[in-house]
């Protein structure tokens, strides 16, 4: 069962870093350069998360819960400068760091409902 | 129009988004989210394309009430392209150029928000930084240390190392304990 979970999970973020690179590269020949940079930064959060969870579900001995802990906890971490750059962004006006950040935190919260959905279905 | 204003402003033309912007704003001004919603694009991807072209002088705002309307600097796009080609720049003028980019550069790589990230190791970018620093004085006026490590620890830590860097490059002079903008 937490073989198929890992699994899953993993061929979720395979689709979604397949999905975001496909949408570069439409908007790089549609002529919308900043915003197919904007989703290279999407497809760096779907990655940076896959080698995140990798790493945690390669450690010995571990239960579908301990799994969900450590993943749970590195979502928390990982994004904390995010929010903290968010922040500073709106202060100063600071569109293009708005924009980016907000991209990085919808991406996390997307992997996080489909991780909590997916460790919580039987 | 500069030639450095000219590229910028055909480079920021040269995206698909910012042309449907442009064609809203044709018709009449505009709010944020009434684009995005015209364009199916978010508010923040619409404030972004909105800044850009506001700093290549393609776009203006105004607050209309609750909202920042959007408006097109029309006599831009009235300038005939070949009399931007044919403008001559003067090479005094077009090395001031260079060198007001490059300063630019230098005081977007190193300063965040206002704040210096770190102190530059190579010479010619502290005094840069440094100059601009001393922005921050008033010419005239005199400043005792602890007054001046204030100003300074406003854009970093180290102000001591700042501040002894602002004397020995001729930026702030001392006499006894009294510091002025030489």
């Amino acid at each position: 069962m937490m073989e198929n979970k890992n699994t899953e999970f993993l061929k979720y973020l395979d689709i979604s870093i397949k999905a975001s690179q496909d949408m570069t590269q439409e908007l790089i020949k549609d002529n919308r350069k900043d915003e197919a940079d904007h989703e290279k930064v999407k497809t760096n959060v779907y990655q940076i998360f896959k080698t995140v969870f990798q790493v945690i579900t390669k450690q010995k001995a571990l239960e579908l819960d301990d799994i969900k802990k450590l993943f749970l906890e590195k979502l928390e971490t990982i994004p904390a400068n995010w929010k903290t750059s968010l922040e500073s962004g709106k202060e100063f006006q600071d569109y293009e760091k708005i924009l980016i950040e907000e991209i990085k935190l919808q991406t996390l919260e997307e992997i996080r409902n489909t991780f909590l959905t997916l460790w919580e279905s039987n | 129009m500069t030639e450095a204003e000219a590229i910028k402003l055909f480079k920021c033309l040269a995206d698909k988004s910012r042309m449907k912007i442009l064609k809203s704003l044709i018709v009449e001004d505009m709010y944020v989210e009434r684009l995005a919603e015209r364009l199916n694009l978010t508010p923040a991807t619409i404030s972004f394309h909105l800044k850009k072209l506001e700093d290549a002088g393609a776009v203006t705002s105004y607050k209309d009430q609750y909202y920042m309307m959007y408006s097109l600097c029309k006599d831009i796009f009235i300038t005939n392209i070949l009399d931007i080609i044919k403008e001559e720049t003067p090479d005094a003028k077009e090395q001031e150029e260079r060198e007001n980019n490059y300063r630019k550069k230098v005081i977007n790589a190193f300063f965040e928000y206002g704040r210096l990230k770190s102190i530059p190791a190579q010479r010619k970018k502290e005094r840069i930084i440094l100059e601009e620093i001393a922005k921050a004085f008033e010419n005239g006026k005199e400043y005792s240390e602890r007054e001046i490590n204030i100003i300074i620890a406003d854009f970093h830590d180290d102000f001591c190392t700042l501040r002894r860097d602002m004397i020995s490059e001729g930026l702030l002079e001392r006499t006894g304990n009294i510091y002025k903008l030489k």
